[in-house]
């Protein structure tokens, strides 16, 4: 009878041990917060210009790109956007407003926005809006790009304006460093990534290669060009584009966005 | 040889034996658990193998550290053996020329009281539980037995 009951106690002890032990652990993971930041970033391509893959020398003055409804989330199972369908569950954090930022100023991504008081974890998830800015110089178009291109000694400065609006939906950040880890005295970071050498292509890559025999090449647009500045809107490129050309522009717009090397779902606004 | 033996088994069996698939622009990432071991297939779309793609696995118990790193061979594969005890669930990242992908491994379906990070399992937890129990009723009885007998 003695043993009995020592035994219970004992059992009883042990219990609200492993019941303690587990529970406190997530109640205090659950008060936490920290901070997080979101970037976007052209890369290299925009910051320092690049060789198309039809060889033109393309130098990006502006590469605005203005963003809203920005939000991050920690999904398990992770997030992947092949599934077709949108990010499920609240986010974690969100940005309010719209940013217009310009991609080709600075050597680093460009800090769309910082939100504080987030709860701490891995933010695996981000959804945004592309959609046209309210105001200034890109006012009117949600990706607004000024270019100076250059081949065999000819120069034209082209400003393409795209008015549509898009919607992107990411998994986990892929790039050197895994991003999203939000600790409460490690601010998190997560990246909108906007890749323009699926537009352009890349003239470091060979010739049939998939992002080149994908990418529509900076020829169609200097073929519009009579010298001096040369611009361009989606309304506009409909008629002086080729219908091949122009659908190819099309398909290729809302495959811009990225998280770093991870694709996004997109729907076109 | 033998990555490209399970290479050419990926291509023939993935209807039915692939547990996870990523792609990201032209790369395909598979993944699959034979014994201890995790096999990690990746190409490109044209199903060229990604050989030589710098290869990263991230331990869930500590997923912003790679847990070791390498490269694919000439097949695009890659193996590793996962430390169970450390976790159940591992990240690994293939990237190669601007592309890349992670894929998530779980070693057991399995959920924990603390969210992923002690790496221990259901089953692990209540049969550390059962052992800790009886421990207490072995010592309760052998204290009782002395008490009776002394």
């Amino acid at each position: 009878m003695d043993a009995a009951r020592l035994a219970a106690r004992g059992l009883i002890v042990f219990l609200w041990i492993l019941v303690a032990g587990c529970g406190g652990e997530n109640d205090t993971a659950a008060l936490e917060t920290g901070t997080l930041r979101f970037v976007a970033d052209g890369e290299d391509f925009v910051r320092n210009g690049f060789t198309a893959s039809d060889g033109w020398r393309l130098t990006f003055r502006h590469f605005y790109v203005t963003l809203e409804d920005v939000k991050a989330y920690r999904t398990d199972p992770p997030y992947d956007p092949r599934s077709g369908k949108e990010i499920d569950g609240d986010a974690a954090a969100s940005l309010p407003g719209r940013h217009t930022v310009d991609l080709a100023v600075g050597e680093q991504p460009v800090t769309v926005g910082v939100v504080g008081g987030v709860p701490t974890g891995h933010y695996n998830a981000i959804s945004w809006n592309m959609v046209p800015a309210t105001e200034g110089p890109s006012k009117g178009y949600s990706i607004y790009m000024d270019v100076l291109a250059e081949k065999d000694g000819v120069s034209y400065g082209f400003v393409l304006g795209i008015e549509d609006s898009y919607r992107y939906c990411g998994g986990e950040y892929v790039g050197d460093r895994r991003k999203g880890f939000v600790e409460p005295d490690v601010p998190g970071e997560l990246e909108m990534t906007f890749h323009v050498d699926h537009l352009f292509g890349d003239g470091e890559q060979p010739e049939d290669s998939e992002i080149n025999r994908a990418a529509l090449g900076f020829g169609p647009f200097a073929g519009l060009a009579a010298g001096g500045v040369e611009r361009g809107d989606l309304l506009s490129l409909a008629n002086r584009l080729s219908p091949d050309d122009y659908g190819k522009l099309s398909d290729i717009l809302p495959t811009l966005g990225h998280t770093g090397e991870g694709h996004c779902l997109c729907v076109v606004r | 040889m033998r990555c490209a033996l399970a290479s050419r088994l990926f291509v023939l069996l993935v209807p039915v034996m692939v547990v996870s698939t990523a792609r990201a622009h032209g790369v395909r990432v598979f993944w699959e658990l034979k014994g201890d071991s995790v096999f990690v297939h990746a190409s490109f779309d044209d199903e060229s193998p990604m050989a030589g793609a710098r290869v990263a696995v991230f331990s869930g118990a500590e997923p912003s550290e790679p847990w070791i790193t390498g490269y694919t061979d000439d097949e695009g594969c890659f193996v590793f053996v996962p430390d169970r005890r450390e976790s159940s669930r591992w990240d690994v990242r293939v990237r190669k020329a601007g592309h890349g992908d992670i894929v998530h491994v779980s070693l057991d379906a399995g959920g924990n009281c603390s969210g992923g990070r002690s790496g221990f399992s259901i089953p692990q937890i209540i049969i550390m539980s059962a052992c800790v129990i009886w421990g207490f009723i072995g010592t309760a009885f052998f204290f009782s037995a002395r008490r009776r007998h002394g």
